[in-house]
């Protein structure tokens, strides 16, 4: 997993030629490896600036993807590393989303202590959507968790004491300022509020590199390449995929809470219908299955690209442009933006693991 | 993990009375063993034989309808599937069971020994050296299997004698008591085969565990395998030393429709 958490810069630049290689040769842990990352961080950090200076309108959509990105941060982690479907992750969302807008509208809490509880709702949420994954799979799975996206907007209807009904919750204006330890003024609002969903995406992406790179995120792959292989040596199948909806139940909850204070209004016609688990879904094999970064790139087109079109496109003709280049989209790159670039990038750079013996000669 | 001899005296494998029935179909009936003393036991048999059930028997995969197998008194018919691994009970796949979309150094790390180890994935939390340990095993492992320069090649797409070993050095990672190898040599070339029975034999030198091995290809079976068991529609015909059971005309009747010596397949 190290090629996708190192992301393909054109780092072949500064690097000495080596006419008799024709792959870059890259030792993990080596200076040159360093310098890689910690130019990949530098020019991260410098995107991140130049992003803080966009006008606020602007601003406000980045935010927007931004918390996509996270809510396909955590729909990856089951689908993209565990391989169960799930197309019940708007409900997930939503979950996170009322969580907060409840707390803060009927309690009166600060949204951002409302977070920790967005996730662990979330959590406990995406743990009892995981349980008949014990069970069933594949497009059973993905019946039941249907289920729960269509029944999540009904619930909230049900229940117009708590959550608003039809009309939905409206956090209030002073909520969503920036707090006075910040320095930042109510005009400041994206940017306090692009900068909270920011954080929560780069908290997500390095909880779900902590878990590869641990022994649940080799069981979660091993299940999802063979079930019965992976039981075989040891993996506790059921554990494994429940942990797995758990973290991206608290993930996608997360980018619930963060979508309640960009948006400051909830309803359940609005962000939690089918409609938006599939737009994750799209986000994610556009972006990459099972790729560290293809939830940004996934994230990025599903939100930006029905933008690009409509101001070349008037009325229905964008949506039907979007579907089209959705689909030639999967055509050309089948596994994904930055599954092609992973790809592309291995082709060129032979990445060496730590602890690798010296290469041998090739076998006759 | 240096690959020292294990002082600790060969997992008792006893399979006793076990009958395994599908609906009125009997795979097995009654098949006991006692693989006391541990060894290169080969497992031979026509097609349909019940061979690969009783893999799956042993290995949880089946549930049997009676009878018992107990590992050093312990009946491993009580435990989960993923338990099993933790008993030294470790296998490979008649048909390939590898982790596809995963590199090959994955597909073998996936095999190790699963301690209590938490946080191995947080950087600064973790104990430190322990990633280090199963890292180097990991690698030794797939140097001795000549595999290093496929190590970061994802499973699929690789070639069968390649997957083979593959197969072969995950089931090993765990250092097994008891490994259960369901056709390896099936599928592969001549040079292949030859180089499989040198390595299950330097397996036996340096873990010692108890091997039982389905195989189809007598040349292979003949050279490792101190004992064989001879099975048919389900049932054992013969179990002794190599030497004797290829000679048995009961087998060679079973095996071959009579006439022949098993060494001439």
């Amino acid at each position: 997993m190290t090629t996708t958490t190192t992301p393909p810069a054109p780092a072949v630049a500064g690097a000495p030629p080596r006419p008799s290689a024709r792959r870059l040769r890259l030792v993990i842990g080596s200076t040159r490896h360093r310098l890689l990352v910690l130019g990949s961080w530098l020019v991260v950090a410098l995107l991140v600036l130049a992003a803080t200076g966009l006008e606020p309108y602007r601003l406000g959509q980045l935010s927007g993807a931004v918390v996509i990105a996270t809510a396909i941060v955590g729909l990856n982690v089951v689908t993209g590393y565990t391989g169960l479907l799930s197309v019940g992750h708007s409900a997930l969302l939503g979950v996170g989303a009322y969580t907060t807008g409840v707390l803060v509208v009927q309690l009166n809490l600060l949204p951002l202590i409302t977070v920790p509880a967005a996730v662990l709702t979330g959590a406990l949420v995406g743990a009892f959507v995981g349980l008949p994954s014990i069970r069933i799979r594949g497009l059973y799975l993905a019946m039941v968790t249907l289920a729960l996206a269509v029944a999540f907007p009904e619930v909230l209807r049900a229940l117009p004491e708590v959550t608003g009904g039809n009309s939905g919750l409206s956090i209030p204006l002073r909520f969503l300022a920036p707090p006075a330890w910040t320095g930042l003024t109510l005009a400041d609002r994206p940017l306090w509020t692009f900068l909270l969903c920011l954080s929560a995406l780069l908290v997500s992406m390095l909880l779900v590199w902590c878990v590869l790179r641990s022994r649940l995120g080799r069981d979660m792959r091993a299940v999802r390449d063979h079930e019965a292989a992976a039981e075989s040596f040891g993996v506790h199948v059921a554990r494994t995929k429940i942990l797995a909806f758990t973290i991206s139940g608290g993930i996608t909850g997360l980018a619930g809470a963060m979508l309640a204070m960009y948006v400051g209004a909830l309803s359940p016609a609005g962000s939690f219908t089918i409609l938006k688990a599939i737009e994750l879904l799209s986000g994610l094999v556009l972006g990459g299955v099972a790729t560290q970064l293809g939830p940004l790139v996934g994230a990025a087109v599903v939100v930006y690209l029905p933008v690009l079109l409509a101001d070349v496109v008037q009325g229905q003709g964008s949506g039907v442009l979007f579907g089209a280049l959705l689909i030639v989209i999967v055509f050309v790159m089948p596994e994904g933006v930055v599954g092609r670039l992973n790809k592309l990038w291995r082709q060129r750079v032979d990445v060496v693991p730590r602890g690798m013996p010296a290469p041998v000669a090739d076998p006759p | 993990m240096p690959s020292t001899p294990v002082a600790a005296p060969p997992a008792h494998l006893r399979i006793d009375r076990l009958t395994l029935e599908f609906g009125g179909v009997r795979a097995l009936s009654e098949v006991s063993i006692d693989l006391a003393g541990g060894g290169i036991i080969g497992l031979i048999g026509p097609n349909g034989a019940g061979k690969t059930s009783l893999l799956n028997c042993i290995s949880g995969f089946y549930r049997p309808t009676s009878g018992d197998v107990t590992l050093d008194g312990r009946s491993v018919l009580d435990m989960r599937r993923h338990q099993l691994a933790g008993q030294g009970i470790a296998r490979t796949f008649q048909n390939l069971a590898l982790f596809g979309e995963m590199s090959v150094y994955d597909n073998v790390a996936a095999g190790a020994p699963r301690g209590r180890r938490r946080l191995r994935g947080v950087p600064g939390l973790r104990p430190p050296g322990t990633g280090a340990a199963e890292r180097d095993a990991v690698w030794a492992m797939l140097e001795r299997f000549d595999l290093v320069q496929h190590a970061r090649h994802p499973a699929h797409g690789l070639p069968f004698g390649t997957l083979k070993r593959v197969e072969f050095a995950r089931a090993l990672m765990a250092r097994p008591r008891v490994l259960l190898l369901d056709e390896p040599a099936g599928g592969l070339t001549h040079t292949e085969v030859d180089e499989l029975g040198g390595l299950i034999t330097d397996v036996v030198r340096d873990l010692a565990p108890v091997v039982l091995l389905i195989e189809h290809h007598m040349g292979l079976i003949l050279s490792v395998c101190s004992r064989i068991v001879v099975m048919d529609s389900g049932r054992t015909i013969a179990d002794g030393p190599t030497e004797q059971v290829r000679h048995d005309p009961a087998v060679i009747s079973a095996y071959l429709g009579g006439g022949a010596d098993l060494a001439a397949r």
